[in-house]
């Protein structure tokens, strides 16, 4: 029993600290560097590659984090601990939390991509599926975890989960106008999936010893072609669950640009500009379902002598828990329509190749990320190097909006086949044998094999 | 190949700074959590209640009344009694008297009994008391023909205290005729004692009783089950709390212990202050003492470490129908360490008289029950994270 309980707690808790910093990938910014990269149309739709290719199965991911496992962790002389520890002061846990610990990812993996050259423009055809997820926990929740309510009511703060996956299929064309400059776009037909939000903006505690109430106001976006979202009222109604058995059908229609632009205005010399993902998605098929509280547990109701163990409290706890998860059912649902814009990505990049070993370049890059609730900015100096025909090294380091910030790369040709590989992180260290980060991070990987024709 | 250096530089950097720091080897996490620090209310409910019903199950107090209480069906405790205080038999008056061939007076003399039973006697003494009191005297007919009585027959109650007579009444008895019956009885007097007198009769019985008998007794005595002249007493009535009661039960029975298993010591639980307001239907004013916690698997005892304050409380009287509510506010605290796995509690309890429900008749279904309690835990909710042996 006591075990059992303790697994609850330590399984809620990494549960909790893996939806925040566990690892994901965004676009690469090493392909500005690594030379006659396949899919650098991906940074900057004005890039010209040399000759055609073809690419299966590139996968890259991206993750932010406003925190890192170092907020939650605490070596002391005695040994590690979390926050939750008494030894930890709440001015240190969960003092030192930002207001809300937010958390962004996203996930691309290139189903099919194809490329070819023709005079001097370029031509590029892919089809993705992609995934964009993010979480936001406000502080607010550790704090009444770690010190109690007192008495009163204690703002919660704000909720948020969401996930979006959808397909992308793209067409890129790029032209070299002259001999210094190149512009290009790419327009992306979205097509979306899956799409769910959970958005409880209105949360309380309010603790007594009359009663515990939550008050929530919360709004439930569930968006498929497949599934009603059912409303209390309509639970025990003929409304169907499922409103189509063409579930693998489009659950909307969307279109996003990129668009770039590439100028080389001194021999050895290379500007990069793009806006990536300048569009959004219409869901179509979109229920929003509306819920608000307040939800008030009044203890245990005529509990008899004889059931008085730990047993029949453990059952009734949680019996009454599925209650309450009854209560919250949506209570109304409407707006079909749902609008949802891609997230933003603006890149800026200079790199100059040495003139007494063109093999070396080194450069500068910058970046902006429009993610909802954690946007994200950075700079960073690059170093790259080509010392063999089939060999592309590149190193970066920089500082971000949640810190520093460094990165690598590298390609290998073998034949006409190219393999690619690059990981992003920050410093600050990780947890031995994890991936995850001590310090707030931008982290990102991205892999991929492709056919030079 | 002197333009690699600064790449090289570089890689040797970053793998040094993203290098996994040992000080937070999750292996050597000590996994102890501790909640809500400073303070956490909320509330546990209601419990209970405790009833008569599960006390006369107990097994101090079973012992002692679980046997000889009797109930009705609406729960109210029962005391009755039937017994003799007199029988002779019809050869033993023919025996002693000399002229049978003519009708004759047989003197019998004063007889008398305490009616209530020996539980209601005792209960009585100890100052409870009894509503809805019937009592009655009776006597049987082993003859073939009626014969009349004489002297008179008589109850009375006496409170103990003041020495004064609260209830009598007495019946002449020359003019009652004990018809013929084979099995039925004539009542000699018959009573229902007033509710507010709560004590039980003290006597009831005979006085310069006679039985006028036909001549030729002895050819009287036909086919009657019996050849006996019996004097019966007859008793019902239902237990109250009474005015006077001062029932230390502890002193009887000792301290009473109520095992139960709260599995609460991996919570590492310094200080728990439970507001709750106690329901009391029992129709008398209930005394918890020396209220202490036990604890220990096997042979649960009272915990000295464990500090429970108030240790005395006086929950007040009420009834079925209304209630008494008593607010009470519990402390528990550790004295040093943490307060272990709690297996019952331990308490001395007195009963006493309650203001307006003397008269009110006890009901097994009566008890204490546990209404709006709450939980305030100060010092927060350790869980140790240590594996529990017990569990593979």
């Amino acid at each position: 029993m006591r075990t059992s309980n303790n697994k609850r707690w330590y399984l809620s808790l990494t549960a909790l600290l893996g939806a925040v910093l566990c690892l994901n990938a965004q676009s690469f910014q090493e392909s500005f560097y690594l030379r006659n990269y396949a899919l650098a149309y991906r940074y900057n739709p004005a890039i010209v590659r040399d000759n055609g290719f073809i690419s299966l199965g590139q996968v890259s991911a991206s993750s932010q984090c406003n925190v890192g496992a170092s907020s939650f962790l605490f070596p002391t002389d005695d040994g590690l601990v979390t926050g939750l520890h008494s030894s930890i002061p709440s001015e240190i846990f969960p003092g030192t939390l930002p207001e809300n610990i937010r958390y962004r990812g996203s996930l691309n993996a290139g189903i099919f991509a194809y490329g070819f050259r023709k005079g001097n423009t370029f031509h590029t055809f892919e089809l993705n599926a992609r995934s964009i997820y993010g979480v936001s926990v406000p502080r607010q929740l550790f704090e009444l975890v770690k010190l109690g309510t007192g008495s009163g009511t204690l703002g919660l703060g704000e909720f948020r989960v969401d996930a979006d996956l959808f397909a992308e299929l793209a067409y890129g064309y790029s032209r070299r106008l002259n001999d210094w400059l190149s512009l290009g776009a790419r327009a992306k037909l979205l097509l979306p999936v899956c799409g769910a939000l959970v958005d409880i903006n209105r949360l309380s505690l309010t603790a007594s010893e009359e009663e515990l109430a939550i008050g929530y106001d919360g709004e439930l976006y569930l968006t498929n072609r497949t599934f009603h979202l059912k409303t209390e009222d309509e639970a025990s109604s003929d409304v169907p669950s499922k409103r189509s058995k063409l579930g693998i059908l489009p659950s909307g229609a969307g279109l996003a640009v990129d668009l770039g632009l590439v100028a080389t205005p001194a021999e050895g010399l290379t500007l990069s500009l793009s806006v990536l993902d300048l569009g959004g998605i219409y869901w179509y098929y979109g229920n929003r379902s509306a819920t608000s509280g307040p939800i008030m547990f009044e203890g245990l109701e005529n509990v008899g002598y004889e059931n008085l163990n730990a047993n029949y409290l453990k059952d009734w706890l949680v019996e009454t828990a599925k209650g309450y998860l009854e209560i919250m059912k949506p209570v109304s649902r409407s707006d079909r329509w749902r609008w949802q814009s891609m997230p933003l990505e603006a890149n800026l990049g200079v790199k100059y190749e040495m003139p007494f070993y063109r093999r070396l370049a080194v450069g500068a890059t910058g970046r902006y990320l429009a993610n909802a609730g954690l946007p994200y900015g950075e700079g960073r100096f690059g170093l790259e190097v080509n010392p063999l025909d089939w060999l592309d090294l590149t190193a970066n380091v920089g500082y971000g909006s949640l810190g520093a910030v460094w990165g690598v790369a590298g390609a290998v040709k073998m034949g006409h086949f190219r393999l690619t590989a690059g990981l992003q992180s920050g410093f600050g260290g990780t947890i031995p044998r994890k991936i995850v980060p001590l310090a707030p991070h931008f982290k990102s990987f991205s892999f991929g094999l492709s056919y030079d024709l | 190949m002197k333009a690699h250096v600064p790449l090289l530089l570089l890689l040797s950097i970053l793998l040094t700074a993203s290098c996994a720091n040992q000080a937070y080897d999750l292996d050597k996490l000590d996994k102890e959590v501790t909640l809500f620090e400073n303070e956490i209310s909320v509330p546990v409910g209601d419990v209970g209640p405790f009833t008569l019903e599960l006390a006369l199950k107990s097994e101090k107090i079973g012992a002692l009344l679980g046997s000889v209480l009797e109930t009705e069906s609406d729960g109210t405790i029962l005391s009755q009694r039937s017994a003799e205080f007199y029988r002779i038999n019809a050869y033993e008056i023919a025996a002693k008297t000399e002229d049978l061939s003519q009708p004759f007076t047989f003197p019998v003399g004063d007889e008398d009994i305490f009616p209530a039973s020996t539980l209601t006697g005792l209960l009585t003494g100890f100052g409870f008391g009894a509503v809805d009191q019937k009592v009655s005297v009776t006597i049987n007919n082993p003859l073939a023909q009626a014969y009349t009585l004489g002297g008179s027959s008589f109850v009375f109650c006496i409170d103990m205290r003041s020495s004064d007579t609260t209830f009598r009444k007495a019946v002449d008895l020359k003019d009652i005729t004990v018809r013929t019956s084979y099995s039925g009885t004539t009542k000699l007097l018959e009573a229902d004692i007033p509710d507010n007198i709560l004590i039980t009769p003290y006597k009831m019985g005979v006085k310069d009783f006679s039985i006028n008998l036909p001549a030729d007794l002895m050819s009287q005595i036909r086919g009657a089950s019996t050849t006996d002249f019996i004097l019966t007493s007859n008793y019902t009535g239902h237990i109250c709390a009474g005015n006077n009661l001062n029932f230390d039960l502890a002193s009887l029975i000792g301290s009473i212990s109520v095992n139960f298993k709260l599995p609460i010591s991996s919570y590492c639980l310094k200080d728990v202050q439970v507001s709750l307001d106690l329901q009391n239907t029992l129709p008398m004013e209930v005394t918890l003492s020396d209220i202490q916690l036990l604890t220990g698997e096997e042979k649960p005892a009272a915990d000295p470490n464990l500090e429970v304050s108030p240790g005395t409380l006086v929950i007040k009287g009420g009834s079925l129908e209304q209630p008494g509510v008593t607010p009470i506010t519990l402390r528990i605290q550790a004295r040093s360490g943490a307060i272990p796995d709690i297996t019952g509690i331990q308490l001395g309890l007195k009963l006493g008289s309650a203001s307006g429900y003397a008269a009110t008749p006890l009901s097994i279904k009566q008890g204490i029950s546990v209404k709006s309690a709450s939980a305030t835990l100060r010092g927060g909710i350790t869980f140790s994270g240590k594996k529990n042996e017990n569990e593979q």
